[in-house]
């Protein structure tokens, strides 16, 4: 499937309505259904409901959802193969072809302690990914010190759009540019989001220089791609798990940069985060890149260096 | 006159041929229903193996599972994995349906089994695993219930709708001679 292809996701239903819409893909961020209530999309940074007839109106006036529909339309996403996303739907979510996130609410079956599985599934949430090239190339200067890539965590709340700022930023890495020379960039993609790879293949472009270890989780994919691969920077989506301790202080000390971005609208808010709050106490990252919230997803907000001091402030320009 | 009895033999040999046709047809199919319930139980032995153990997209398990086999239930599977891949978007339940009632003959199984083999979309499409791994082995279970059946019936009529055709053609030529 191509990463515009979205329409293949959803059920003939809802295809019909979305193809009368004639919606711009890439205005497109997100697909809400909830059963017993009308289908809304965020559309251009702005709510709308989706009429029948393919029209944007008021949020309450969207096509009435069914739990028919919604149990169609997760076939639909799963390819019809709910069983290959147990693992990931006990978490809440599920990473479908072509790179885009679909949150999972319902009835949640415990076996003990462990989540079993999510049964009579209620609502969904599709986060359409995107790929938005050259997103990131305004930033890059920030992030270079004498050649060198500096070690950066990029901050957003949910939605904010750090998914497709790392996925440039690790584009424009590998393959070079006017700023730094290409590089080796080891990417772990424990949710597919960052190549959106489908049958082993990457569907979003990250480059000549750029080795993917797809569906490993961090911990064990950053150690992976230290061993063998060679990589001068690895990134990695959502650090912060206590998991990764050994991981990132692997990769700091060794020499490789490290490009991460985590949930969070400001430094104080990560801080509480045991791992991030650790790495920040020891001034381990040497850029933080904080961007917008969900009405202006990807629009970077602030630089700071790892004194925390302000490079860039979208409201007053460079700063320092 | 001598044309008249060539004509008569001919007419008696083709009354003799198509009675022996029609019961050699009904043994086929008594064989192929027998060898379609035996291939269903592999068939959902191997889907469990694929989407179970190996989470295998079910486009796939279904094309690797049709193959070798030799009656039309290779036709609903591949149909099924074509229509999972271009479909139109309708559920699992529908493309399954159509396709069992499209590819299997009306003949080859009563309503109850063309119904049991519709429901058994429930077992390949299932967010739990652990209830689709039981659907799947229940599917196996009555598929070899069903196979044993229908190899028994088999056994006992084959041969017997074979030797009534046989019966009926030699009694019908004597009737008319």
């Amino acid at each position: 499937m191509e990463q515009d292809n979205y329409l293949a996701l959803l059920p003939s239903k809802l295809r019909k309505s979305f193809l009368a819409a004639c919606l711009d893909r890439n205005k497109l961020q997100e697909i809400r259904l909830r059963t017993g209530r009308p289908l809304t999309i965020r559309y251009d940074g702005r709510e709308y409901g989706l009429k029948e007839e393919g029209v944007l109106g008021r949020a309450e006036e969207g096509i009435a959802i069914t739990t028919e529909t919604v149990n169609e339309t997760l076939e639909q996403l799963t390819g019809y193969s709910l069983y290959a996303y147990d693992q990931e739907m006990k978490q809440g979510f599920l990473t479908v072809e072509g790179g885009h996130r679909v949150g999972i609410v319902g009835k949640v079956i415990l076996s003990g302690e462990q989540i079993q599985c999510i049964r009579y599934v209620s609502g969904l949430n599709i986060r359409l990914s995107h790929q938005i090239p050259d997103c990131a190339r305004e930033l890059l200067p920030y992030l270079i010190q004498e050649d060198i890539f500096c070690h950066t965590l990029i901050l957003s709340p949910p939605g904010g759009g750090k998914t497709t700022v790392l996925r440039d930023l690790i584009r424009l890495l590998a393959n070079g540019s006017e700023w730094i020379a290409g590089k080796n960039v080891g990417v772990v993609d424990e949710r597919s989001e960052l190549a959106g790879s489908y049958h082993g293949k990457a569907q979003n472009d990250l480059g000549l220089r750029s080795d993917v270890l797809d569906g490993c989780p961090k911990a064990e994919g950053m150690t992976m791609l230290l061993r063998s691969m060679a990589p001068q920077i690895i990134a990695v989506d959502e650090l912060g798990s206590e998991r990764d301790r050994h991981a990132v202080k692997n990769v700091f000390y060794c020499g490789c940069r490290l490009l991460a971005t985590a949930h969070g609208s400001s430094l104080s808010d990560i801080r509480k985060n045991p791992l991030l709050g650790d790495l920040i106490g020891q001034r381990m990252f040497e850029r933080y890149v904080l961007l917008g919230n969900s009405e202006t997803p990807g629009r970077i907000c602030r630089i700071l260096d790892g004194e925390e001091r302000l490079l860039f402030d979208a409201q007053q320009g460079r700063s320092g | 006159m001598d044309l008249y009895l060539w004509l008569k033999l001919g007419g008696l040999c083709c009354l003799f041929f198509s009675c022996l046709g029609f019961g050699m047809d009904a043994e086929r199919n008594l064989k192929l229903r027998w060898r379609l319930f035996v291939e269903a139980k592999d068939v959902f032995a191997i889907l469990e193996k694929e989407m179970i153990f190996h989470h295998a997209r079910a486009d796939d398990a279904l094309k690797l599972a049709s193959g070798g086999l030799c009656t039309c239930l290779s036709e609903v599977l591949i149909e099924v994995a074509w229509q999972i891949e271009h479909g139109k978007g309708e559920s699992f339940e529908q493309i399954w349906k159509m396709a069992v009632k499209s590819r299997i003959p009306k003949y080859l199984l009563k309503t109850e089994e063309t119904e049991l083999l519709c429901r058994a979309s429930s077992a390949l499409c299932c967010s739990d695993t652990i209830m689709q791994k039981t659907l799947l082995l229940q599917n196996q279970e009555r598929f070899a219930h069903l196979s044993d059946s229908a190899k028994k019936e088999y056994q006992e009529k084959g041969s017997l709708v074979r030797r009534l055709s046989v019966a009926g053609g030699v009694f019908l030529v004597i009737l008319l001679l």
